[in-house]
């Protein structure tokens, strides 16, 4: 050919090798466990226990996680990590929040545990999505999304995870968890088979 | 048309000053960026975002490629005097003065930061400006007269607009915005290439190696190819891991057959020595074509299955 360098074109496996280390490199620092890591170092997936973790209360005040409200020692629990910006959740949160405030109202113990984790969000958003849509269930503050996607894997928002009494997960939903969804598990977690 | 009317005249002598920089931004290459950049605020978001963080997003964005644009025809204005293609550009044609090439680039670049960083967030602005130094010293003054994979590493810089439009929703980075800069950055080997292969003369001459100007046509496409399948490949995979549903598996796969068969028949034509510079072109305008409708089908389907 003309023109012809003395530089002659490296293997095309130098090249692919190089995308796959940096995309792998890439990846593997972005999914860094910023929290306690899972305990079997792979994403939770429907049966396994969930993750451990505890996080600072949304408002202040005692720290949210599991096992605490639920999720292990004997009540469900439905994980609802959402923020303020996420689209779906802004119509998801509020009508969870609903059936939440139903049931707990006179200080009744609502038979599944709600908690949110509110990823990635600055807390003065956090705090006015939360008014808004009056949200009484505890929300946990996962500012550097070292729940949401280092425990957890997940990569966007909502997600929900469906706990059962002794811990182990029942359901994972990416997007919206609907009303009728949390029913559903909810009359299925109270009778356990 | 030759009316000499005194409006057209003034209007004729105000673009004739405004339009040297817009060209030095590469307004083209800048609506490649933005075509990534929405869809993946979409699905970041899994809905539609406000229309103000859009806008500010996509401007912060333009600013920011534009600058590095200009940068780059700032720092290569003597090849670019050598080559046919970009002779027409404003720093060698005269219209501007390198100088004023080089503070037009740097106030743009420094809008973009503050710009984004006010009203985004401050991640989006360092990873915008980020990809513009990656451009200039990376691709632009050490690679691009050095390396035949000059565009393949350079073609990070591109790609990273999908991680601004990710954590201007977020305000963070996951695996899905990787993965999607994984797409472009596969997608413009092949991409760049192809265009390559029409202008090959044209770096020849200015002694930049860029593959096919160095190479052989059958290596060429051939390498073509294996970004071509590579392509593929990270684009079903951005379906599970974004858990998308069948509008965009299905989109991504047809869309990329077609890009493996055009592919395929480029390389095919290069080995019997017929493969033209027309031919090369129709893969590059296919490949652009590719990349917005595999966005707009991952907008699409985000929109459908969270609505």
């Amino acid at each position: 050919m003309p023109g012809v360098s003395p530089r002659r074109p490296r293997p095309i496996f130098l090249v692919v090798g190089l995308v796959v280390a940096a995309v792998l490199g890439v990846g593997l620092f972005l999914t860094r466990p910023g929290g306690s890591p899972s305990p079997n170092g792979s994403a939770p997936r429907v049966g396994s226990r969930v993750p451990a973790f505890s996080l600072p209360r949304l408002g202040g005040g005692s720290s949210v996680g599991v096992p605490g409200e639920g999720g292990g020692g004997g009540r469900p629990a439905v994980l609802v990590f959402f923020a303020s910006w996420c689209g779906p959740c802004q119509s998801e949160i509020p009508a969870l929040a609903s059936i939440y405030r139903t049931q707990s109202a006179g200080g009744a113990t609502p038979k599944v545990a709600l908690i949110g984790i509110d990823g990635s969000d600055p807390t003065h958003n956090a705090l006015a999505f939360v008014h808004t849509d009056g949200v009484t269930f505890p929300v946990g503050v996962d500012a550097d999304y070292s729940v949401t996607q280092g425990l957890f894997a997940f990569t966007g928002l909502p997600e929900s995870v469906v706990v059962r009494g002794d811990g182990t997960i029942a359901h994972i939903t990416y997007g919206a968890l609907s009303t009728s969804q949390f029913w559903a598990w909810e009359r299925r977690l109270a009778t356990p088979t | 048309m030759a009316s000499e009317a005194p409006a057209l005249g003034v209007t004729r002598a105000r673009w004739s000053r405004v339009g040297p920089y817009v060209a030095l931004t590469k307004p083209r290459i800048i609506e490649l960026l933005l075509v990534t950049t929405l869809p993946t605020m979409i699905v970041a978001k899994r809905g539609v975002p406000p229309v103000w963080l859009m806008a500010a997003t996509l401007i912060g964005g333009a600013l920011a490629a534009g600058g590095a644009n200009a940068i780059n025809m700032y720092v290569d204005r003597d090849i670019d005097r050598l080559m046919h293609r970009t002779r027409k550009r404003p720093l060698v044609t005269g219209a501007v003065t390198p100088r004023a090439a080089l503070t037009f680039a740097i106030t743009l670049e420094v809008l973009a930061f503050a710009e984004l960083w006010g009203l985004v967030n401050l991640l989006s602005a360092v990873l915008a400006v980020s990809a513009t130094l990656f451009y200039v010293f990376v691709y632009t003054m050490w690679l691009k007269r050095r390396s035949t994979q000059n565009i393949v590493i350079g073609g990070a810089a591109g790609a990273v607009p999908v991680l601004v439009g990710w954590a201007a929703v977020t305000d963070t980075l996951t695996w899905t915005p990787v993965v999607l800069f994984a797409i472009i950055f596969i997608w413009t080997p092949p991409h760049f290439w192809a265009l390559a292969v029409r202008y090959r003369e044209d770096y020849q001459a200015a002694s930049v190696p860029m593959l096919p100007a160095v190479a052989s046509l059958v290596r060429t496409t051939s390498e073509i190819v294996l970004y071509t399948v590579a392509l593929v490949a990270v684009s079903l995979l951005f379906s599970a891991v974004a858990h998308m549903g069948l509008v965009y598996t299905v989109s991504a796969a047809v869309l990329g057959a077609v890009f493996l068969v055009m592919a395929a028949q480029l390389w095919r034509l290069a080995r019997v020595d017929r493969a033209t510079g027309r031919e090369a072109m129709r893969l590059f305008g296919y490949s652009i074509t590719y990349l917005t409708l595999l966005f707009v089908a991952m907008a699409a389907d985000t929109l459908i299955r969270y609505h």
